[in-house]
């Protein structure tokens, strides 16, 4: 889901920029099979020590962080799917013009391919 | 690996240093990697501890909550379960596809079964000498023998088969199925599907409440947790939570349910009897397992972000007084600035790059 918005809202010039935490000291590998399997063609980035998602007081898994152009943070939190969509919506009204692109693997029904063994 | 403090009766100085009207933290206790589920054992007065990226388990006595061993098992353990007759606890090892078996008395391992891939929940069937295994990526449950310690069956659920639970009064089974969105409903005599439940948005944990009769099962993609009527088998209440919830235990009696949040770092309370958030404890970093240690009446919660275990009292006799949440304190405020390794190229990166545009960091761990 978070590759099929971040395509979509690239249409508008909002970015979703991927940051990867608490790996427990393999994150490159890590990252990169995730990459792989969701099909995650945005920037990812690696935040190894977590000290920048503790500085933002991020305390759990998925947390996005929402911030305008003028550099504010908007709205810190929203993981769930729903909350993630409408919170985008507020950011960037234009998304709600367009319907949701479902042609992106990351969309696809799951299969067992979709686990990293 | 050290504790973080040897003297738990001891209420720690500093920030965590409060009595609430709703719980007393006690200590945070350092394990192994992404701590990801507990365990007590009362015959011990131990602690096991799941820690999916050191493949071990970590150790943790009780009376000090001091760490005093670390158990090797399979690759990315994630749930372990106990059976006392035999005295061997079980893990399963979501990325070797095995369930070590360990010896509880010498706490060394004694055999490993493979399964079908991807095993991520254990539940012992006490009454038939049954332990089932969900194997997420297998779409099925694995039935392992427990005294030959062999694997006898396989029941067929659905893409990412994770929390399993029994209702050994009627002899079924449940499966939640992450992937799916459902539960497969199984009997435990036959190994068969009798029934499919629709849950919701990716149901992880489940457990059987006999104080109540009922099955509660957490949505991680909802924020609610779910309870089904084991009488009729259908969902009676969708109860919401904290962020992204993936644990559950219940009390001792059985009043009460607590719920890992994974998304927040809270554990949430819910009373049995009212399905209501009574309160929302908060402890570690990306929170999921839970245990709790009946003796002292204290709740143990994994925090794979932090790698700790944070060990604390429930206080609550009821539903807590429920202020609104404050705003986070970064809203309205300047981002603070990152410079962070860009996987694709190697190269740092500094938010200065993203000046003037609109964009979302999207903080999130593999597992």
């Amino acid at each position: 889901m978070i590759e099929s918005l971040r395509r979509r809202a690239g249409r508008f010039g909002l970015d979703i920029v991927l940051v990867n935490i608490w790996e427990g000291g393999v994150h490159l590998d890590e990252a990169a099979a995730y990459r792989e399997r969701w099909g995650i063609e945005g920037t990812l980035l690696i935040d190894d020590t977590a000290a920048y998602a503790r500085a933002l007081g991020v305390r759990g898994v998925p947390t996005n962080v929402l911030i305008d152009d003028a550099g504010r943070v908007q709205a810190v939190g929203v993981s769930s799917a729903d909350e993630l969509l409408r919170a985008a919506e507020r950011l960037e009204p234009r998304l709600r013009e367009t319907g949701r692109d479902t042609e992106h693997p990351a969309d696809a029904a799951p299969t067992p391919r979709d686990f990293v063994i | 690996m050290a504790s973080a403090a040897a003297r738990p009766d001891e209420i720690p100085e500093g920030a965590a240093c409060f009595i609430t009207t709703t719980h007393r933290p006690i200590t945070e206790v350092t394990t192994g990697l992404n701590p990801e589920g507990a365990l007590v054992d009362e015959p011990s007065d131990r602690a096991y501890v799941t820690c999916s990226r050191s493949h071990e388990l970590t150790v943790i006595e009780l009376a000090t909550l001091s760490v005093v061993g670390h158990i090797p098992v399979g690759q990315e353990p994630t749930d372990t379960a106990i059976d006392n007759l035999t005295r061997r606890l079980f893990a399963c090892d979501l990325r070797s596809s095995s369930v070590t078996v360990i010896d509880l008395d010498s706490e060394q391992p004694e055999a490993s079964l493979d399964v079908p891939p991807y095993p991520s929940s254990l539940t012992i069937d006490e009454q038939r000498r049954l332990l089932y295994c969900g194997c997420a990526a297998g779409a099925s449950v694995a039935v392992i023998d427990v005294d030959e310690l062999r694997v006898l069956a396989t029941v067929p659920a659905e893409l990412g088969a994770g929390g399993t639970a029994v209702d050994e009064q009627r002899q079924i089974g449940y499966c939640a199925n992450f992937l799916t969105g459902s539960m497969t409903v199984f009997d435990c005599r036959t190994r068969q599907p009798v029934d499919r439940i629709e849950l919701g948005r990716a149901p992880c944990s489940a457990m059987v409440n006999e104080a109540n009769d009922s099955l509660y099962v957490v949505n991680s993609g909802a924020d609610a947790l779910l309870r089904i009527d084991l009488a009729t088998r259908r969902p009676v209440a969708e109860i919401p939570v904290g962020r992204g919830p993936v644990g559950i235990h219940s009390s001792a009696s059985g009043d009460r349910i607590y719920t890992g949040n994974r998304g927040e770092g809270t554990v949430s309370v819910v009373g049995a009897a009212d399905d209501r958030e009574w309160a929302r404890f908060p402890v570690g970093e990306a929170p999921a397992g839970l245990a709790l240690d009946e003796r002292r009446n204290r709740l143990l919660v994994s925090n794979a972000g932090s790698g700790t275990v944070t060990v604390l009292e429930d206080l609550l006799t009821g539903p807590a007084q429920r202020l609104e949440d404050p705003p986070h304190p970064l809203v309205g405020r300047p981002l603070p600035p990152f410079e962070l390794l860009d996987l694709k190229t190697g190269r740092l990166r500094h938010s200065r790059e993203w000046s003037e545009r609109k964009y979302i960091l999207n903080f999130f761990a593999s597992w």
